[in-house]
Parts: structure tokens; sequence; C-alpha cells
């Protein structure tokens, strides 16, 4: 590449006057919201709502703007408490109020597609936001080509509620009080790597205590594509003490991967050769990366963003980082919990390279709850450190909660799990709804 | 290609000069170790709900407690605490020492 040293010149020139960093040799004043260096964020979930607020805080003199087509949204965290009935939707709606109070410029819009060489969102209505920093964080996109028969027509039917909105949760949850009383749930539940690894069993688990109180000859089935699961023997002695014989579990080794959906008769085809009917069907469809990351070519072949794990940036694309679900963050897992921690590691590099500080390295946490029943959680956490390219788990740290442990340690993690999600809400969105 | 993949740590490199590697081996930034606590712990510490407030609680009393962690004390902190030294652990204590009382709950 003989003009490579020009380019990379002319590039680290553009990227400079992007960050100020050329012009400050004169003192400068606070630079007004117009004039600062503008970040613009593709998605306002967990990972993008959380990276807005954490940059108001770190480079205040950033103008941020964030982008998302929903004005309010119900969260995963907590959604299966929706699912099982112990929570109205309303109780996990979340805004962007709190964001546009603590200065995030908030635009409710369809984003057509992102651009990764000019860091520009080019919005549905055919406006264009350009930066000086572009964060992508779409979320995850269904794989339906990995599941025969099953597609967006046919989520009425047969919901994925993952979480879909406020009306998939309830007609879900609809569909469970219509159910037959000796009735028969089914979920599916894909390979790794997808949205929250424990959010299958807790759905199973709440969808068991309502069958528990009103349908009590009613089961649950989930089939498999994967041999274990997130927090597994905790389930598995939970599901023994509070829902015996009604939970059922079939993994890989016993066929039981989905491989194609008969939507109209609600049956499940496994790999296995069986053929599974059921009153309730939830299929919880593969996924890859939301279409705003694959479309602009930030995704590998499986669908996934590689990062760079020390600030979260797209190699080779300068300025543009991508956060959250959409990504490659092994071995950190695919929940709000980390969204929310690459968000502010992501902002202090950003805030950081802004003002011309070294960078400074701390370990991260993911934490996720999950609820077998309302007084009964368990939890799973890890503390990372980043090991050269990689994330690594702290060796001495991290696991899930006692085996042994008894109903005090139980119901006392119930409640730290509704805590957390008020705390995670606050601390990634400003402000918000709270559930019981 | 290579070059545009090289840029930023040119670009960091001309920011920050030699202090890069230094910062790398481990921060005892507050703000920046804090930010792993407060999905739990609530901004700046403030909890709303079963999750301890920590904002504003006095340093030796925040250290004491991290220690009985690090003994097996907790649901959760007995699981998180072993991987905070005594330098980021004093960082810790001193950041969330500082956090104001809340306005309102
Ligand atoms: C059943 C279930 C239970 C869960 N429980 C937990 C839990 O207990 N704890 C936990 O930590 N995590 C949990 N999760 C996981 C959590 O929901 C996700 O990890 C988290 O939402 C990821 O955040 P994100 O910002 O990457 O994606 P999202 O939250 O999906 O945000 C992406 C945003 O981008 C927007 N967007 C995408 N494309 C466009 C476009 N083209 N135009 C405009 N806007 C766009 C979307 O509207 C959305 O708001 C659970 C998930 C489920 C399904
Ligand atoms: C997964 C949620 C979670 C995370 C993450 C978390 N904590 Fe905690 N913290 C708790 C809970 C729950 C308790 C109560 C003790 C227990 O059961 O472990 C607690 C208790 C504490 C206490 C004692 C408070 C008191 O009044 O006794 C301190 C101090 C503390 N945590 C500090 C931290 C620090 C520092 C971090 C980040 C490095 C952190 N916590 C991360 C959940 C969390």
């Amino acid at each position: 590449m003989s003009d490579g040293h020009d380019a990379r010149r002319r590039a680290l020139m553009r990227a400079l006057a992007g960050t100020g960093l050329l012009a400050a040799a004169a003192p400068m004043p606070i630079l007004g919201a117009q004039r600062g260096p503008r970040i613009v964020i593709a998605g306002g979930g967990f990972a993008g709502a959380s990276c807005a607020l954490a940059l108001r805080r770190l480079a205040p003199a950033a103008r941020v703007t964030l982008i998302d087509r929903q004005r309010e949204f119900v969260t995963g965290p907590f959604c299966n408490t929706v699912v099982g009935g112990l929570n109205p939707a309303a109780a996990i709606t979340q805004d962007h109020r709190g964001l546009a109070a603590a200065g995030v410029d908030v635009v409710h819009a369809e984003i057509e597609g992102v651009d990764p060489s000019a860091r520009a969102a080019h919005l549905a209505d055919g406006r264009r936001i350009a930066g000086d920093r572009l964060v992508v964080a779409p979320g995850i996109d269904f794989d339906y080509d990995a599941l025969d028969g099953y597609g967006p027509e046919a989520l009425d039917r047969v919901p994925a509620a993952w979480p879909g909105g406020a009306a998939a949760l309830r007609r879900l949850h609809g569909q469970l009080q219509a159910m037959p009383e000796d009735g028969r749930v089914v979920l599916t539940v894909p390979d790794n790597p997808y949205r929250c690894p424990p959010g299958p069993y807790e759905r199973a688990s709440l969808i068991a205590h309502f069958l528990a109180e009103h349908k009590p000859r009613a089961r649950v089935l989930l089939l498999d594509a994967k041999n274990h699961f997130s927090k597994e023997p905790l389930f598995r002695i939970g599901w023994d003490s509070r829902y015996p014989g009604r939970v059922e579990w079939r993994g890989r080794d016993d066929g039981a991967r989905a491989m194609a959906i008969d939507v109209a008769g609600r049956r499940v085809h496994t790999v296995g050769g069986d053929e599974i009917a059921a009153d309730v069907l939830n299929v919880i469809p593969p996924q890859r990366a939301g279409r705003l990351a694959r479309d602009a070519g930030l995704a590998d072949d499986a669908g996934w963003v590689p990062v760079n794990v020390h600030d979260f940036a797209a190699p080779g694309h300068e300025g543009v980082h991508v956060l959250g679900d959409a990504i490659r963050a092994e071995p950190m897992p695919k929940s709000a919990y980390s969204a929310h921690m690459q968000a502010q590691v992501c902002a202090r590099a950003i805030a950081q390279a802004l003002a011309g500080e070294p960078p400074g390295e701390a370990p991260l946490i993911n934490a996720c709850y999950s609820l077998i029943a309302p007084d009964y959680g368990i939890s799973v956490t890890e503390v990372y450190r980043i090991n050269g390219d990689r994330i690594a788990a702290v060796q001495q740290a991290g696991g899930t909660s006692a085996l042994a442990a008894g109903p005090d340690t139980r119901r006392a993690e119930s409640e730290y799990a509704r805590s957390l999600y008020r705390n995670l809400v606050r601390d990634s969105f400003g402000s918000g709804a709270a559930p019981g | 290609m290579q070059s545009r993949f090289r840029l930023p740590i040119v670009l960091i490199a001309l920011a920050v000069g030699p202090a890069q590697a230094q910062a790398l081996a481990g921060t005892t930034d507050g703000a920046d170790l804090a930010a792993a606590c407060t999905g739990c712990h609530g901004p700046g510490g403030h909890s709303a709900g079963a999750v301890p407030d920590i904002a504003g609680m006095p340093v030796a009393e925040f250290e004491r407690r991290m220690a009985a962690f690090r003994d097996g004390e907790g649901t959760i902190m007995n699981r998180l605490a072993p991987a905070y030294d005594a330098a980021a652990t004093a960082a810790l204590a001193r950041y969330f020492a500082d956090r104001p009382e809340p306005a309102s709950p």
C-alpha cells in the first residue's frame, strides 16, 4: 500500500480534529453542546443507554445523541415474571426520559443503517446523523433460517417473547391461562450463544409456578439444543423442591434439539425424530447480532461482532464501537449486566481518548439472578480481567449460589434480584419503573 | 486495511506517551473500579431495595466488610470480593465514602 502512510496521516488528523486534540494547545472553554465532539449511539437498550449516561458524566463537553425506534420498551430482565403472571408489563416498561434529563439528545426513529466509515446513522425518515464516534448497540435478531417452518408470521400463534414486547409477553401469559388443565407447555431452547443463558430455565420455573397454582395437572417440557445449561444444578434442585415432576428437560444427547416447527399444529420436530405436541409452544429461536451491525459489515460469518476488548472498538473501523448482546465478548454472557458493564468501559475509553488521558483498566463484573419462584432466587457472577486481547474470568472469584443454601438465602437472593433490577435500570436509563 | 487497523494505537501513543503500559497493569481509579459495582448497588452506591446502600459508607467500615466477604460472608459478595486486592479495595472505599447521601430517596 504505497499511500498507506498518507492515508494514515489524514485519518489521524481527522481523528484528532474530532477529539479536539489538535486545538488543545490553546486553552479551551467548556464547549457548548454544539461545539464539542459528537458521539452517535445507535440503539438505546441497556448497552446504548448506559453508554450515553456514562458519557454525559465522563465527557460532559461531548454531545451525545442516542437513536432508538422504541419510545417505551419492556426489558428482558424480569420479563419472565410477566409471562408467569407475577407482574404487569407496565412494571418492566422503561423509557429514555432519564437520559434526556441527563442531557442526552434522544431521537426516536427507525435506523435504516449505520455507515462505519462516516460514523453515521441513516434514519428511515431520511435524516443522517454523523459523529466523531459511532456506538452501535442493536441487540439481537432471530435467525429464522435456522429453524424450518418458523418465521415472523408465526409469532402470534407460537410466541418467542424474548422479550418481544408487552403484547408478546401478555399473549404468552394469555395462552397459559387458556390452556387445558392437564396441558403441556413446550419451550425450545437454542444452542449457545444466545441472549440470557439462564433465561429459558427461569421462564420454565415461573411457568411451572403459574401452573402449580392454576393448572395443577399441567407440565413444562424444555427441548434443549445443549447438553448442559447455566446454573443447571441449582435449577434442578429448585425444580425438585418446588415443582416435583412438573418440569422435564431433554438435551442434545436425547435428540431434543428443535429442527422444524409445525406452527398450525403446535408441534416440534426434533433432531432425534420425535414429533412433540404442545398446548402452549414457546420457541426461543437461534440468534445473531442485530441487523444494523450485520448490514454494516461488522459481524463475522457466524453473525456476531468481534471487538477490541480494551474499548469495545470494532477492529478496522476507526471511531466505531459495538456493545451488548450483538458482540462476541466470551466468556461474558449476553446479559443486561454485561451490556451495562461493557458500556461503562467503552464510555470511559472514549472519554479518556477525548481528554488525552491514559487508558486505565479495571475489572469487569457480570451478575445474573434468576427466580425459581417469587421467594426463591439463585445467582451466578464472575469477575473478569483483560488479559492481552482477551477477557478472562478471575480464577479466585465468581461462581453460583451455594447448592446447599437454605430457604433464608433463597429468599434473600430473590429480594436482591428485585433490587438489582431497580438499580441496574437506574444506572442504565437514569430512572425507571420497578417490578414487585 | 493494516494501516487503519493500527491507527488507534498510534493515536493513543501520541496522546498519552509511555504512561500507557503502566496504567494497563491495573487501575486504582475509584470511579473506574466502581463502575462494576453500581449495576447492583445503584448509581453512586445509592441502592433502591434490598441490596445495601453503600454511598457515604465510612472507609474503615467498608474495608472491614470487604475483608469479611473475602472470608466467606455474604450471599454474593463472597464471590466478588476475592478479586479485589488491598489497593483496589481502598480506592473503592474512598470512592463510595465520597458519594454524598442521596438528595431524595
Ligand atoms: C427472558 C429474558 C430474561 C432476561 N433476564 C436477564 C436478567 O435477569 N439479567 C440480565 O442482566 N439480563 C437479562 N436478560 C438479557 C438482556 O435483556 C439483554 O442482555 C440486554 O437487553 C442486552 O442489551 P442490548 O442493549 O445489547 O440490547 P437491547 O436491550 O435489545 O437494545 C437494543 C436496542 O436497539 C434498538 N434498535 C435495534 N435496531 C434498531 C433500528 N434499526 N432502529 C432503531 N432502533 C433499533 C432496539 O429498539 C433496542 O431498544 C434477559 C433476556 C431475556 C429475553
Ligand atoms: C450482584 C450484585 C452485586 C454486585 C455486582 C456488587 N455487590 Fe456489594 N453487595 C451485594 C449484596 C447482595 C450485598 C449484601 C451481602 C451479600 O449477601 O453478599 C452486598 C454488600 C456489600 C457491602 C456491605 C454493605 C453493608 O452495609 O454491609 C459492600 C461494602 C459492598 N457490597 C461493596 C461492593 C463493591 C465494592 C462492589 C464492586 C466491586 C460490589 N459490592 C458489587 C450485591 C452486589
